[in-house]
């Protein structure tokens, strides 16, 4: 599909340059189309990463992570998680809604948790997204977003240098989740721990898997809780989005990440 | 007609002893930081020079790389359009929020929006739309325009946003930022789930994946493009790049530059959004590409440059020009450096004359760019234009009386002769003028712009050559 408008604003652009259609020149002339040897070398490092740099790392997270506001606690299996979100849960107060309630994504590690049994003391409920490739069920869904306390998420990785999360949009796996509650927390594993952007980048563009999946219709990078610097620049948590954010790192359970 | 204001303007700028300190803040975090952290990255400074090459390559080959960005879009769902002007834009998005029923829009903060006029067109069409970054809002709210790129509300007091707030907002005076934010965020929370809109600019979109991206810190664009049904985004042409290779290099830049940050808070990619749309979200994602007199700054190989700039804002952080006067004497969306040279080129150079005249060619600006623009040759070149007039341009020689000043004094100094009989003159002349010392205190008919700031040295009674020889 190519509008009137769109012939003449390139046009007009190709006249800007002195282009002449003679010879029209390839999008893949411009950028590189195959991984050198530097690309190659670094998805290796990142491949043989051991246990013993994946700590390394973690320290790294952790120690970027506390400038930011920004709690990294690292445990060793998921049930300290649950104990640890049902004490965050009992110790805050509701902010958008009269009741206490947590929403999480369907993902096999948050799922492995068992929230649900672990707020069920204090008579916090958790809400899943049943079905949200319908109607009804993801605009209920959001609905319980929008009151919620907690959003429980985890990410696709974490980049220790900026401890940020990265995270693509899939099914069962909003984006509200970790916009819309008052506290974001994400649980991920030690081997999600990347170096920086650039490994990051160097996966997206050239990891098979990566590049069959793409970038998604949206990819979010979280860093921090949200913040404004607006009024006098003077720097204030919970702007707009979550006004904390709490990162669980699993660093013994083989778990499907 | 704006030269005028221009001065007005700065004048009172420079007699606000609270814009002072804001600014005097602003660039001490921001700009050092900016300067701190560009040695820190792990390429180093040359980081800079790299970046500047990949934008001319970007800028070089704009049309295969937006004809991909837009196909790439279209191919996973996402609708592109393209206006040559601001009107083109603007009929383009009302279209749109027609077509679903618009009520109210939410909107994250763009300059290219500013630029466009945007929300004064919704506001006619009986939108509303309602600016959320929290400096956007403020701004919005006391209706006023932006001083910043960056940090639009920079010039007002908490003294000042706690009174508008009260009377706004209806919430009890306060001059404490964390319940001053705490009451934007309850305020702007209903509007974000009512809104049926939500429209936000582009940082950088990124041709190879067909995605554009945002970048913010208090997740207001988060919020504005997810939860309405649909999402429109205004991109500048030239703000785009091939590959995610290069929006690695120029997302580092543009972070560090704009706010002296490894990394913002929040950056989104956002793409088409398949067939469907999505459920709870948006259902339909548009990109509207703006030219509005870029193609005008591309053909001219003498400003192309220009149009690598990401609009980090970081010009304004070091320039100590916008450091006293703030950014409303700008009299455009573009303040400090980057708006002296894109204003007069965008909008009329004879029109915003005094940006570049005001500017100090001190060259801290090309420092700070995270893309080193040569922004001094351009403000020189403007100025050139201006001396002598331009047809491609269509500029106006801005004073014959300072040409024809200037002719004379070439001839002057190009005949010896003349020359002595002129200083001869001169140091007879000058004992009318008021003095002191060696200082003449008032120049007469022209010369007294000169002297109205400071004084001016007198002519010695004896020549330079005549006292070495």
């Amino acid at each position: 599909m190519t509008d009137i408008q769109q012939i003449n604003f390139i046009g007009n652009i190709k006249k800007a340059l002195g282009r002449s259609d003679a010879k029209p020149r390839l999008f893949e002339d411009l950028i590189q189309t195959a991984p050198n040897a530097d690309d190659t070398a670094l998805m290796k490092t990142i491949h043989d990463r051991d246990r013993k740099t994946g700590l390394t790392l973690l320290n790294k997270f952790t120690e970027i992570a506390k400038t930011i506001n920004t709690k990294v606690v690292a445990v060793e299996n998921g049930a300290q998680i649950a104990a640890a979100i049902a004490g965050i849960t009992a110790d805050r107060d509701a902010e958008w809604g009269d009741e206490k309630s947590i929403v999480a994504w369907d993902h096999p590690l948050v799922n492995s948790l068992n929230l649900t049994t672990a707020v069920q003391p204090i008579g916090v409920p958790v809400y899943f997204p049943e079905d949200d490739s319908r109607h009804a069920p993801a605009e209920a869904f959001r609905k319980r977003s929008e009151t919620a306390l907690i959003g429980v998420t985890s990410a696709d990785f974490a980049l220790a240098e900026t401890a940020t999360l990265t995270m693509k949009t899939r099914p069962g796996r909003p984006l509200h989740v970790s916009l819309l509650p008052s506290i974001h927390i994400a649980v991920v594993c030690l081997e999600q721990i990347l170096s920086n952007l650039k490994e990051l980048y160097t996966l997206l563009k050239w990891d098979p898997e990566q590049k069959a999946e793409g970038l998604t219709h949206s990819m979010a990078f979280i860093t921090g809780p949200s913040k404004t610097a607006d009024i006098e620049a003077t720097l204030v948590h919970g702007a707009h989005g979550p006004r904390e954010l709490i990162i669980f790192v699993l660093t013994n359970e083989i778990i499907d990440c | 007609m704006n030269s005028s204001n221009y001065t007005q303007k700065a004048r009172s700028a420079i007699a606000n002893p609270a814009l002072h300190t804001a600014l005097v803040n602003l660039q001490e975090r921001f700009g050092k930081g900016a300067a701190l952290g560009y040695q820190n990255f792990p390429e180093g400074l040359d980081l800079r020079l790299k970046a500047h090459d990949i934008r001319m390559g970007t800028i070089e080959n704009l049309d295969v790389i937006l004809e991909t960005l837009t196909n790439n879009i279209r191919k996973s769902g996402g609708h592109v359009h393209f206006a040559m002007d601001a009107q083109v834009a603007v009929d383009h998005c009302l279209d749109i929020a027609r077509k679903h029923d618009v009520a109210m829009a939410v909107k994250g903060k763009s300059m290219l929006s500013e630029e466009i006029g945007l929300n004064h067109a919704l506001a006619a069409a009986g939108i509303e739309t309602v600016e959320t970054d929290l400096g956007e809002y403020i701004i919005q709210l006391a209706e006023e325009t932006p001083s910043h790129i960056i940090a639009p509300a920079i010039h007002k007091t908490r003294q000042q946003v706690g009174r508008l707030f009260q009377e706004k907002l209806g919430i009890p005076y306060s001059e404490d930022p964390p319940t001053l934010t705490l009451a934007a965020r309850k305020a702007l929370r209903e509007k974000f789930l009512k809104a049926d809109m939500g429209i936000s600019g582009c940082n950088l979109a990124c041709a190879e994946t067909g995605h554009i991206t945002t970048v913010s810190n208090e997740g207001n664009i988060r919020m504005s493009t997810t939860l309405p049904k649909v999402h429109v985004a205004f991109m500048g042409m030239e703000r785009v790049v091939a590959d995610l290779k290069d929006h690695d290099i120029l997302f580092r830049l543009l972070s560090m530059g704009g706010a002296a940050q490894s990394m913002a808070g929040y950056v989104s990619y956002r793409g088409g959004l398949g067939e469907k749309g999505l459920f709870a979200g948006p259902r339909e994602f548009h990109l509207i590409i703006i030219d509005n007199g870029r193609s005008k700054i591309l053909a001219d190989p003498d400003f192309r440059e220009m149009l690598c700039c990401i609009r980090c804002g970081g010009c304004l952080n070091v320039c100590p020009v916008y450091g006293e006067i703030g950014g409303h004497a700008y009299n455009s969306p573009y303040s400090g450096p980057v708006g002296a040279v894109v204003t007069p080129l965008l909008n009329g150079i004879n029109r915003h004359a005094d940006l570049c005249q005001g500017e100090s060619l001190c060259g801290a600006c090309m420092d700070a760019c995270p893309v080193n623009i040569d922004i001094p040759r351009m403000l020189l070149l403007l100025r050139q234009k201006l001396a002598e007039g331009d047809k491609t341009w269509n500029v106006q020689v801005k004073s014959r009386l300072e040409q024809a000043a200037f002719r004379v004094w070439s001839t002057l100094i190009q005949n010896p002769r003349l020359y002595d009989w002129f200083l001869k003159t001169a140091f007879v002349g000058q004992k009318f003028l008021p003095g002191k010392n060696d200082m003449i205190r008032r120049l007469p008919f022209a010369g007294s712009g000169w002297t109205r700031s400071r004084d001016f040295k007198k002519v010695a009674a004896k020549r330079f050559m005549d006292r070495i020889s």
